[in-house]
């Protein structure tokens, strides 16, 4: 406890070459952390997002495209898929469901994806999880929308508001369909995945809000909501369709038929595999980062044992002093790994607080542009063992100047001069 | 007596040098060894992918020992006792095998003349023959062990506990895909689960095989496996 003191005591006096290896030693642990925080949340969210559909269909491009777009809503479809082909595969004896989706609008900055009612009643994700309404119901007029959580929790909404879809993708509501207003009839709960970023309208009110655009500009002839309703709403092509089989065991059988279909060129991906290879790409590159991190973990280490033991020859006469006044060798050597300790545990804490305060402020950002949400959980079993090895190691790295500490203060008397 | 001190303070520079060079050392050792799943991670990564190890798109067992030069001619990966070990033929019910149809055809495809359209009809019938085939009934609640590659069905996590067990690498990618009786729908045990690490190589799987056979009911018929135990596969 007085070794504590002492090592307290005399490090005030050395406060800012300290306080900078603490800040070396904070990054570096928030690097290591953060990239394992990342690494196992992209994973989680990656494979939580979809569960029980058999397969994915859409226009002819590379399986991640297809489903990045049509999961994640990230990136764009190359084609789509006309309502002809998609009503015949949903017609064949082995299929036992299906939800279109048509994707391209947006609502202040968040997708909007038509879709079918069939969505609330076979979409899974997680463990086999059903979607499940928090307020309201589902959508029945063409009119009508349910939302995300995080769409109805970052702007505001409740059930009843009105809201407006805006043509593309850009947040901003240049080429509003602001004339035919939607109504929020429902809102999710909360699921972790895209779909919480999600505002779900009916097929027929996707193609409502396009009766009067014509080669994606507004045709002259503008119609009100009334009056679109008079159209047929019958989509004639939709982005993508998910797909659940009678027998999974059929699976390649239908992808197949799907992929060699003739009268339009499609893709047909099972959504685990394709996650799976996703994954397998990507892995490398989350290796490295853990790589570099370790590295940045050792320089920082360095640069704490630079500092020891710089400051190391400034305390001969305490370290003398000390010796003087009845402290043992050992004693000595405590001093330094105590203070090493003091400064790395310092170090994590600091670095586990600039964890959560970036993660704090990147998650909305990271959320709605990655889908991947950097909840502040409590640190597990391998963030606790990466910090429990930086501890390790730093004191292992302080046993060097504690030596050279002890050597010295054998031979040194009171007398030395520095 | 005065030039002692100065002596003294000279060496430390060349401790500094050397236990610099310790600290580098001790500090790789002990990220190596306290964090063992980014360890096991990597070592796992470097096999299947880095080092070119893995199975290539349309990889039979075969060929990927076949490609292994150091790995013996037959799988090595002991049968559990009391599972019958089985392989992807078995599962083709007799008189349906690639050879058996070829031999059945053999007459056809001599008389038929070189190039012509004839020719390809034959072909297409003869696989139609081997796709459409039926599963092998004798194989019903038989206590076995087959291997295969996996194509991923249901995650628990980013853990896989349902899986479909197909005799080609890429199965779900590669043309022409397995047919029904090649593809076995594997369902692990309550609380078991396949890493993702796991499923890009060979595994093996054990347990009792329910047979449905594909002309009763359309969302059942095939091999099915549930309670499923099983195990990387083992290349030596």
């Amino acid at each position: 406890m007085t070794l504590l003191l002492i090592a307290l005591k005399s490090a005030r006096f050395r406060r800012t070459s300290l306080v900078l290896t603490v800040i070396t030693i904070a990054i570096s642990a928030t690097l290591l952390l953060g990239v394992d925080k990342i690494r196992k949340e992209s994973r989680e969210s990656l494979f939580n997002t979809i569960s029980q559909t058999d397969l994915i269909v859409g226009a002819r491009s590379s399986p991640t495209n297809l489903l990045l777009y049509s999961v994640f809503r990230i990136g764009n479809a190359t084609n789509n898929v006309t309502w002809e082909t998609y009503e015949s595969i949903a017609a064949q004896d082995e299929v036992a469901w299906t939800i279109p989706i048509s994707l391209g609008d947006s609502h202040r900055g968040f997708r909007v994806m038509g879709t079918s009612t069939d969505y609330f009643d076979f979409y899974r994700y997680g463990n086999k999880e059903p979607l499940s309404l928090d307020s309201g119901g589902r959508f029945e007029g063409v009119y009508d929308a349910v939302l995300g959580a995080d769409v109805a929790q970052d702007l505001g909404y409740e059930v009843d508001d009105e809201i407006v879809i805006s043509h593309g993708l850009n947040s901003a509501d240049f080429a509003g369909h602001d004339d035919k207003p939607f109504t929020v009839v429902g809102i999710f709960d909360r699921t972790g995945t895209p779909v919480d970023r999600t505002v779900h309208v009916s097929l027929a009110g996707i193609e409502a809000i396009h009766v009067d655009w014509q080669d994606g500009s507004r045709s002259g002839v503008q119609l009100d909501a009334d009056q679109a309703l008079q159209f047929d709403l019958t989509p004639t092509s939709i982005t993508a369709f998910m797909v659940g089989l009678e027998n999974r065991a059929q699976t390649f059988q239908v992808q197949r038929e799907i992929n060699e279909y003739q009268a339009e060129p499609m893709s047909a991906i099972l959504p685990g595999s394709t996650l799976s290879e996703f994954w397998r790409t990507i892995s490398p590159v989350e290796q490295l980062l853990f790589v570099i991190s370790g590295f940045v973990l050792i320089s920082g280490l360095l640069g704490m044992l630079t500092t020891i033991l710089s400051t190391l020859n400034e305390r001969r006469r305490e370290i003398a002093v000390l010796r003087a006044i009845g402290a043992r060798a050992r004693h000595v050597v405590m001093l330094i790994v105590l203070e090493t300790l003091l400064v790395v545990i310092a170090g994590c804490v600091l670095g586990v607080g600039m964890l959560y305060g970036l993660m704090a402020v990147a998650r909305p950002i990271v959320a709605r542009r990655y889908g991947v949400d950097l909840a502040a959980t409590w640190l597990d079993s391998t963030q606790l063992g990466i910090l429990g090895c930086v501890v390790g190691a730093a004191v292992l790295v302080s046993l060097i100047p504690g030596f050279i500490a002890y050597r010295r203060s054998i031979q040194d008397g009171l007398a030395l001069k520095v | 007596m005065t030039t002692q001190p100065t002596m003294r303070r000279r060496p430390s520079r060349r401790t500094v040098a050397a236990s610099a060079l310790l600290a580098l050392g001790v500090t790789a050792a002990g990220c190596g060894s306290s964090d063992t799943k980014p360890a096991a991670l990597v070592e796992a990564e470097s096999d299947a992918v880095l080092s070119g190890g893995g199975p290539q798109y349309g990889d039979s067992l075969d060929e990927w020992h076949a490609a292994d030069e150091t790995s013996a001619k037959r799988p090595a990966t002991e049968t559990r006792p009391g599972f019958d070990a089985v392989e992807w033929e078995d599962l083709i019910p007799p008189g349906f095998s690639s050879d058996q149809i070829l031999a059945r055809y053999e007459d056809r495809l001599t008389a038929a003349e070189p190039g012509s359209t004839e020719l390809d009809d034959l072909y297409a019938e003869m696989n139609a023959e081997f796709d459409d085939v039926s599963v092998n009934p004798q194989l019903n609640s038989v206590d076995i062990q087959l291997a295969g590659f996996v194509a991923p069905l249901t995650y628990d996590g980013d853990d896989i506990t349902e899986f479909l067990l197909v005799p080609y690498f890429g199965a779900c990618i590669h043309v022409p895909p397995p047919p029904v009786n090649q593809t076995v729908i594997v369902t692990l045990e309550e609380g078991d689960s396949l890493t993702l690490e796991e499923s890009w190589g060979a595994v093996w799987v054990a347990g009792n095989m329910t047979v449905t056979p594909t002309d009763t009911d359309l969302a059942t018929a095939g091999y099915s496996i549930s309670a499923a135990q099983f195990g990387v596969y083992e290349s030596q």
